[in-house]
């Protein structure tokens, strides 16, 4: 668990002097509402960090079941988000770009192979009988302007 | 009571009747897609109601708000992904319990006491609306303030993390997150980077969609296929028997105070009703551990709260003339549109107008339980569909969704940005409901903070200088001081 606190604590306390900084930039009226809140939140990081100190000198072993836990991890596990993420941002840029048509199964069908499904003619005509189904809501009944084509 | 009989034939006259029923499935359906919201069905049909004598034009609309209010539950229970704003909440403890093979319970508890939630708020609204509207205009910005403070420490020291210091973390975090984008007093853009795309903020549906929809996505990615296969949702059985049902009475009548007293202040709104009501539940339950791993008890809280805003959301509009939230103001300017004047001249000039409305939210509760069943059953076929087919729906779901709210590329980067954020905050175990209500409540908060120091000339102690807030700020303090006791016990 202590591994969680001190990643915590490290992120809030970054995350308030990033935004205490930048805050410095700003006039005092829009700055003083950001400020309070981001001196809070670096205020809570170190009460996090703190705590997490007082026990390291307690001698309770917070150090070494950190590096226990790094050492645990399996990082190219974790990788396995990239895949999903790569597929999302590739949609946001081709969308406009190749239209509705292509991307929409596309990502539906590559989407799912990556989740395991393996059966390529079933897929190919699940992922265009859905599109058809979202392009009727999305763009025929909400009239939503994304391209059909190039 | 002449205008009350009005009112009455005016509801079961045929092609009213039809238009009731029409606004009904298309707040029904359009609510439970991820992605499109009450307000947009809202706005879209308002120019349909252009040739439509008015009171069958606010039949329609009225239809629509109180179904779409309830059915962002569908998604939220089946797929975990909130279908409106207002379905955050319950994702909570709805997906859960989908989980768990309960999914048709838990569409049919979040149907009944939808139902009843809305049903308890019309009631309010047709005894005590110019009564509420008045109690509600004499809160000041410290009172505001005080309720934004009092929202946000509660639901982070009760959130799903066991620390306290996280919870707070997370609710200070979401506060910060609002502050992106245009001050509300200056206009001057905070902390945008130069990027466009976020210069009026982050908006909410993206973020929610990122982090509830992206975000499970992202998880799933990372369990193996024979872990995902037990992810698969059964609906089960459905219904509840009565003695079912009357255990969870009093977090009903308890919730819906809360949606009713909520809905009827300007600013707060479903979400923040559905997380204070399922915040108070857990409070009072017997077994709050369960809470967050499919406690029915949760679904009832937040979907009663959540109903109970739609009555209470249009007291201000409806006694006053002012709009309480965004979709009040849409109602106004459909109201303007048809040449009709809000406030107590609509009750005056136009009875029949007014009066429909009331029974018109009433009716169209009742009807959306049994048809809110049968659309809750059709989606549920989803379930069956195979689960790595059904990410990939879900993805091309909240891509489009996310795009259709303003037709901006960069909602879908927010998205994704948010699913990755959602992500690590699983790992860091930060809860995401205190982030979401910081989210929410931060413009509110903000706003009132600048007015009080205005009005107060930077008193520090100002808001002790009025009881509302003092109340709202003992209150805050309990809650901390209970949430510290309780992770310290645990």
């Amino acid at each position: 668990m202590e591994y969680k606190n001190v990643s915590v604590g490290i992120v809030s306390v970054f995350s308030g002097a990033f935004f205490l900084f930048h805050s410095s930039k700003l006039d005092a009226v829009p700055a003083s509402f950001p400020r309070v809140i981001a001196g809070l939140l670096f205020v809570l990081g170190v009460v996090v960090l703190g705590r997490f100190i007082s026990l390291q000198r307690k001698g309770d072993g917070t150090w070494s079941s950190i590096i226990v836990h790094i050492r645990r991890t399996d990082w190219v596990k974790e990788l396995g988000i990239v895949p999903p993420l790569v597929l999302a941002i590739l949609y946001s840029v081709l969308l406009m770009r190749i239209g509705f048509v292509i991307s929409t199964p596309l990502l539906i069908g590559v989407t799912a192979y990556f989740f395991g499904y393996r059966k390529l003619k079933i897929l190919s005509i699940v992922s265009m009988a859905t599109s058809v189904l979202l392009y009727l809501i999305f763009g025929m009944f909400l009239n939503v302007p994304f391209p059909l084509f190039f | 009571m002449e205008n009350i009989l009005i009112g009455l034939i005016q509801i079961f006259d045929v092609w009213t009747l039809v238009m009731l029923f029409a606004g009904v499935m298309v707040g029904l359906v359009i609510g439970a897609i991820p992605g499109l919201t009450t307000n947009m069905a809202i706005a879209i049909m308002v120019p349909i109601t252009y040739t439509m004598d008015p009171s069958v034009a606010f039949v329609f609309l009225v239809a629509i708000y109180c179904s779409g209010a309830y059915a962002g539950s569908i998604a939220a229970i089946l797929i975990g992904i909130p279908g409106t704003g207002a379905a955050v909440a319950t994702t909570i403890d709805g997906h859960p319990m989908a989980k768990n093979g309960e999914a048709g319970r838990a569409l049919f508890l979040a149907t009944v006491f939808s139902v009843f939630g809305g049903i308890a708020s019309t009631i309010v609204l047709f005894f005590a609306a110019p009564q509420l509207a008045r109690a509600a205009v004499k809160l000041g910005p410290s009172e505001y303030l005080a309720l934004g403070i009092f929202g946000i420490v509660t639901v982070s020291s009760m959130s799903e993390s066991k620390s306290v210091l996280r919870g707070l973390i997370a609710g200070v975090i979401g506060l910060l997150i609002s502050t992106v984008g245009l001050s509300p007093l200056m206009g001057s853009a905070r902390f945008t980077f130069g990027n466009y795309h976020i210069i009026d903020g982050f908006p909410l549906v993206p973020v929610f969609i990122g982090m509830f929809g992206f975000g499970s996505i992202l998880s799933s990615s990372l369990k193996r296929r024979s872990e995902r296969k037990q992810d698969v949702v059964e609906l089960g059985k459905v219904f509840y028997s009565f003695k079912g049902l009357i255990k969870y009475f009093r977090t009903f009548v308890r919730s819906s105070i809360i949606g009713i007293i909520l809905g009827t202040i300007p600013g707060p709104g479903a979400v923040a009703a559905s997380f204070l009501s399922h915040d108070q539940a857990k409070r009072k339950s017997d077994n709050p551990e369960k809470f967050g791993k499919g406690e029915p008890e949760g679904v009832v809280a937040t979907e009663s709260a959540n109903n109970a805003v739609v009555g209470s959301s249009l007291v201000p509009l409806m006694a006053l003339g002012v709009p309480g939230n965004s979709v009040s103001a849409l109602f106004l300017g459909a109201l303007l549109l048809h040449g009709l004047r809000p406030g107590p001249a609509l009750f005056r000039d136009t009875p029949e107008v007014g009066y429909t409305l009331i029974f018109a939210m009433l009716l169209a509760n009742i009807i959306m339980g049994p048809l809110g069943i049968i659309i809750g059953r059709g989606f549920s076929y989803f379930l069956k569909v195979p689960k790595s087919i059904m990410n990939g729906i879900i993805l091309a779901i909240c891509c489009l969704g996310t795009f259709s709210i303003r037709n901006s590329i960069g909602d879908l980067y927010v998205m994704v940005a948010f699913g990755i954020a959602s992500y690590l905050l699983k790992k860091m175990d930060i809860p995401s409901s205190p982030i979401v209500l910081g989210l929410i409540l931060g413009p509110m908060v903000e706003k009132n903070f600048h007015m009080a120091r205005t009005i107060y000339s930077d008193n520090v102690l100002f808001m002790f200088l009025r009881p509302v807030s003092i109340v709202l700020l003992l209150l805050a303090v309990w809650s901390l001081v209970s949430g510290i006791r309780r992770s310290v016990r645990s």
